[in-house]
């Protein structure tokens, strides 16, 4: 399985990761149901993109897309600031 | 009942006077109006009473997300906020991007309608259908920003957002804004104003839910599609790397931004060379950010390292803000613009809104009819940064000349006098953002927005492409789109981008993704395309278009219940018709006799009374709206 690496200095903090993410887990649009959080500090103009990979947190966890063609967040990115990378 | 595709799935109504809070489905209105800016703007008819003043508590002020807000429409994240217009007495609304749209909706609701007026100073808070009213005591005098980051500290949930008010909302201010996200202004209208009448600082939102659509995977593969083709254009590129201000130098080449308080219409070499050259440099420029849904990305964010103005930052500057204070004030040091909009920003007012009153009592003062002791001590230059950061800051706590300035310019020279009302640039009293000489069809529109001096109601931006007729006749059917100064044909194109707009504010798509900031982007198919796959509703774009249409009449209805606006609301300000634009153009005015052949030709293609400017009963049956005629 893929895991997803991020590059914080390229993310414009637009969520579209996050809604692929939601469809890619439960064909609808949210941000709970995505294993990807972006977080922007508004004040900084910083954001960090966090993948989430702990099933503990009650949140679902990345499964790198395992069904998909491709990893949806990586595809929808416009920015390229999500990476694919095969273990 | 299952929730309908796509929707938060209800109304929320916050009655702040009796502090309750009661939920109902959105369904129901759905069916009568378009959803959306359609079902809000019903809630605004229906809900203000007749003959109450635009701060009266009882008076709704109505937050709304657009029907595809949520959902991976490329950049459909765009909030509607409508009220009672402080400035006019009759239709207003602001919009505004960032997250909190699609917060709301995963929070289940796609409208909150908030009356009354709480006792005390308070926030509502939101988590999912769990909704309470909460005292904000201790955050009431504080900046949008400070408040956000307190709010930020003291409550941690897994996603939130926000919007607030600032002093000058809290002050009732006509140029307060609501701040959505910090970075995001809903301006225009006054609706901080009517935020801070009722006493509410701030709303909070969480949401956990999800929502559904009609066609899951033809759905995400149509967004796809449209986001990779909008990546693709040259217009969008620009915007992703400068922000609007791209656009400023060719609006200046055009002579077509408001300079002095419009007494010109074009800024010298000099001062546009100053900004233009920071903006291509990308001076201040650190990265580019995008609202919730959008891979346009024209949000840049910006800091100022040196000079005077170090330590600015801030996110999401416009051309606007350069037309408001390098045009219209005199201002034409870049960081200087971006203190002043982080300064706006902060104490939560409209730059627009409050620049105008500001270059009013400039001009005034250049006149002779203000004087530095009317002024408490100021000398009003054109030009002086620290004059503005000062009577910005008055205006935003009501002090000294800043509570005369506090209510617009119209307000403002009705209470001095001396013959001011001349330099007083409004429209329907609210005051006027934009330049109206040389583009005809964009002069129209913003003449006869409902909203009062707009060009986010059908101005068209085909008038700056040079482009052929050609293109003009296939996309339009007529030959005049490209043509700036030709006034025949511009009452079509005028209704055409009304609709648009309107179907626009239905959906929540942003304007500077589609047709209206370029042609080869989101065109009216295309919203059909994603609506219908997302809604399950297969209107055509004929079809949705007239729900644009729909909204238009809604606004219209109310301000025929509210206001006394007619045939001779619909003419531009004085200094348009006898004062002639400076620049390339120069020379170039609105005619008096052109304007009621325009006139009557806007009226005309609706069927509406040329005399009063105003629909028939007729029309509202024929329109669909059988319950307003
Ligand atoms: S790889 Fe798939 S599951 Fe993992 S974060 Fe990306 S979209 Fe979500
Ligand atoms: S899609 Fe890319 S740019 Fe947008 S939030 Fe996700 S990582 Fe950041
Ligand atoms: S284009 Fe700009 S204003 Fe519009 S949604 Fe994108 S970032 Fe926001």
């Amino acid at each position: 399985m893929p895991t997803i690496e991020t590059r914080n200095d390229r993310c414009a903090a637009c969520n579209l990761c996050v809604l692929a993410c939601s469809f890619h887990h439960e064909k609808a649009f949210g941000r709970r149901g995505a294993s990807i959080d972006i977080v922007k500090n508004e004040r900084e103009g910083e954001v960090e993109i966090v993948i989430l990979d702990d099933p503990q947190t009650g949140r679902r966890a990345c499964d790198g897309c395992v069904n998909e063609e491709a990893a949806l967040c990586v595809t929808w990115c416009p920015v390229g600031a999500l990476l694919a990378r095969e273990n | 009942m299952t929730k309908p595709f796509a929707i938060g799935g209800s109304i929320l109504r916050v009655d702040l006077t009796q502090s309750t809070v009661t939920i109902e489905p959105t369904a129901p209105l759905n069916e009568r109006f378009p959803a959306g800016m359609g079902v809000n703007n019903w809630l605004l008819l229906d809900g203000t009473p007749v003959g109450k003043e635009p701060l009266d508590p009882e008076n709704p002020l109505i937050f709304t997300t657009g029907t595809l807000v949520g959902t991976p429409t490329p950049t459909a994240c765009r909030m509607t906020i409508s009220c009672k217009n402080v400035m006019t007495g009759g239709f207003g609304s602001a919009s505004a991007g960032g997250n909190f749209g699609p917060e709301l909706k995963y929070a289940g609701f796609d409208h909150i309608v908030v009356t009354g007026r709480a006792q005390r100073p308070v926030f509502i808070d939101i988590v999912d259908g769990d909704v309470s009213i909460v005292d904000a005591a201790d955050l009431w005098g504080e900046t949008t920003w400070e408040a956000e980051k307190r709010l930020r500290a003291k409550i941690d949930r897994p996603t939130l957002e926000l919007l607030s008010i600032g002093p000058a909302g809290e002050n009732v201010a006509a140029s307060a804004c609501i701040m959505v996200n910090r970075t995001r202004a809903a301006a225009r209208c006054g609706v901080g104003a009517v935020m801070g009448s009722k006493n509410l600082k701030a709303i909070a939102v969480s949401g956990s839910g999800a929502l559904e659509v009609a066609d899951p995977q033809g759905f995400m593969d149509a967004c796809l599609d449209v986001q990779r083709h909008l990546m693709g254009n040259e217009t969008r590129k620009n915007l992703r790397k400068f922000g609007t201000p791209s656009s400023f130098g060719g609006w200046n080449d055009k002579g077509s931004i408001p300079v002095r308080n419009f007494q010109e219409t074009q800024i010298d070499a000099e001062a546009a060379n100053a900004i233009t050259t920071a903006v291509k440099e990308k001076r201040y420029i650190e990265k580019a950010f995008g609202c919730f849904s959008c891979p346009v990305l024209c949000s840049q964010f910006q800091r100022v390292k040196e000079g005077p103005y170090a330590g600015t930052r801030g996110e999401k500057i416009e051309s606007q803000n350069y037309w408001d204070f390098g045009g219209k004030l005199g201002i034409s040091d870049p960081a200087a613009v971006l203190a002043l909009s982080e300064l706006c920003a902060r104490l939560g007012l409209d730059n627009t809104n409050a620049t105008n009153p500001i270059a009013w009592a400039f001009e005034c003062f250049q006149r002779g009819l203000l004087s530095a002791d009317d002024a408490d001590g100021l000398n009003l230059e054109w030009g002086d940064v620290d004059v503005v950061l000062e009577l910005l800051r008055k205006i935003a706590y009501r002090e000294g000349i800043g509570d005369l300035l506090a209510d617009g310019s119209f307000a403002a020279a009705k209470k001095l006098g001396r013959g001011s009302e001349r330099f007083a640039i409004h429209m329907k009293g609210q005051d006027l953002a934009e330049e109206m000489r040389v583009f005809k069809g964009w002069a129209l529109a913003i003449a006869v927005a409902e909203r009062g001096g707009t060009h986010t109601q059908g101005g068209p931006l085909t008038e700056r492409m040079d482009l052929e007729p050609e293109l003009s006749m296939e996309r339009f059917g007529i030959p005049t789109a490209f043509d700036s100064t030709n006034y025949e044909h511009k009452a079509d194109l005028v209704v055409y981008y009304q609709r648009f707009h309107n179907l626009l504010e239905i959906t929540g798509i942003c304007f500077y993704a589609t047709y209206w900031s370029g042609l080869h982007t989101i065109g009216p198919e295309d919203v059909a395309r994603l609506y219908g796959l997302a809604t399950g509703d297969k209107k055509t774009a004929a079809e949705l278009m007239m729900e644009g249409e729909k909204v238009l009449y809604l606004q219209k209805a109310f301000n025929m219940r509210h206001t006394t606006f007619d045939r001779a609301s619909d003419y531009p300000p004085e200094r348009m018709m006898s004062e002639p634009a400076t620049g390339p153009h120069a020379g170039e005015r609105l005619d008096r006799a052109d304007w009621d052949r325009l006139l009557d030709q806007y009226y005309d293609l609706r069927g509406w009374d040329r005399a009063s400017g105003k629909p028939t009963a007729e029309n509202f049956r024929a329109v669909g709206l059988p319950e307003l005629a």
